[in-house]
């Protein structure tokens, strides 16, 4: 519904306050122009959008048929098993200022560079604190980590510290992981130790910390003490 | 026994302990039994130091509801002294036992009580055969905190008669100390 407002000095302009749609003033009446015209009309304003698709499918063809550069062996397949064994060996490593920090004997040694880890069997490690406290420890077979500061040594495993006094500590076990860099020793099964008095602790497991001199034992446990020593 | 100070000494407990390698001190947790040779010492947590001679000292700690006790035979006699506390200290050198804490001290000729003595701290001397007794603080057991001795009077086998047995006479005293 249109309603006419004439006002005086205004140009002749309908209002039309209703919702109705007006068809705007600038279309064209619909003629029909001939396709082949509106043909060559869509051609020509979709020209540049028809020769980039062609470009762009021309560089996918591209990459596609690109041969691809060889591919870098970034995970090479680690080998599991080990890379060099040394039978009846003999391992020692000094520190920078020349100080043999551990020596470590055994009968067969093999290297896993998958894990870096070193297996050895039977055995027998020096380690020499900085201030010349010597650390032993035997067992049947053990796994040291590459540096060798950290050893588990498996299968009837003794360790023995020393104090700057000289009195000794032996620890016996099944399993024993001695840290040689911190100086602990840890294990979760049984272990006998023996302390330097001729006292001998049987506990099911044990964290030692020699910088303290300090022993934790864990479970049920059992202190031995010798007679007074008759000093 | 005297001998029993040269025997080993053999500590088992149940929950874990520390070893302080460096001060000689070892702890152990969770009913803890000490035996060297006829002494038993049973306690919830007890600490061994080693003193510069050599000798033990230990610490036994009971817990409110089951004291430490301790338990041993005397030497050369038929007869065990058996005492509970709630801190047993045992020194090692001089060969005492002090029980601290509403302590009592039992003699036992075989099965039966000979002498029992009660009170706030009780030494017993085993290689003198001394019990030493003082009173002091009151206990819910021991009101007036006096100290409690009963002493039964020597029963030789031989005389079945019951006859009073020629005691010293009993002067009540503030600290008591019995030779027997």
């Amino acid at each position: 519904m249109s309603v006419e407002l004439h006002l005086p000095d205004l140009p002749e302009v309908p209002i039309s306050l209703g919702a109705a749609a007006q068809p705007p003033l600038d279309t064209p009446p619909a003629s029909r122009m001939p396709w082949s015209l509106r043909l060559r009309e869509a051609l020509s304003a979709y020209l540049p959008l028809l020769l980039m698709a062609l470009l762009a499918l021309a560089t996918w063809w591209l990459v596609k048929n690109t041969p691809s550069a060889p591919r870098t062996p970034d995970q090479a397949v680690v080998r599991q098993d080990p890379d060099y064994t040394m039978t009846g060996f003999a391992v020692e490593r000094f520190e920078a200022t020349g100080r043999l920090k551990v020596r470590i004997e055994g009968e067969q040694m093999r290297h896993y560079p998958a894990t870096d880890q070193i297996e050895i069997d039977r055995v027998h490690i020096r380690a020499i604190a900085p201030d010349g406290r010597v650390t032993l420890a035997d067992a049947r077979r053990a796994l040291a980590n590459g540096d060798a500061s950290e050893i588990q040594l498996l299968g009837a495993a003794h360790v023995t510290t020393t104090d700057e006094r000289g009195q000794k500590v032996q620890m016996a076990g099944e399993f024993l992981h001695a840290f040689l860099v911190t100086e602990r020793v840890r294990s979760h099964l049984p272990v006998r130790v023996t302390s330097a008095d001729g006292s001998v602790f049987e506990a099911t497991g044990l964290e030692y910390d020699h910088g303290l001199r300090k022993l934790e034992l864990r479970g049920p446990m059992r202190g031995t003490f010798a007679p007074r020593s008759s000093k | 026994e005297r001998a029993d100070r040269e025997r080993q000494m053999v500590v088992e407990a149940d929950r874990p302990g520390s070893v302080d390698l460096q001060r000689q001190v070892v702890e152990f947790n969770g009913n803890v039994v000490i035996t060297q040779g006829t002494m038993v010492i049973r306690a919830d947590r007890v600490e061994l130091r080693e003193t510069q001679a050599g000798y033990r000292a230990a610490t036994a700690i009971g817990t409110p509801s089951h004291q430490a006790s301790y338990r041993q035979k005397r030497d050369g006699v038929d007869e065990f002294v058996e005492g509970v506390a709630d801190r047993i200290e045992y020194d090692g050198r001089a060969d005492t036992l002090r029980f601290v804490g509403n302590g009592s001290v039992r003699r036992l000729r075989g099965a039966i009580v000979a002498d029992e003595i009660t009170g706030s701290q009780i030494v017993w001397d085993a290689s003198a055969e001394t019990f030493n007794v003082a009173g002091g603080e009151t206990t819910p057991a021991n009101p007036s905190g006096r100290v409690r001795a009963v002493l039964s009077p020597r029963s030789d086998a031989a005389a079945p008669a019951s006859a009073p047995a020629s005691a010293a006479p009993l002067a009540p005293a503030r600290t008591l100390g019995s030779k027997r």
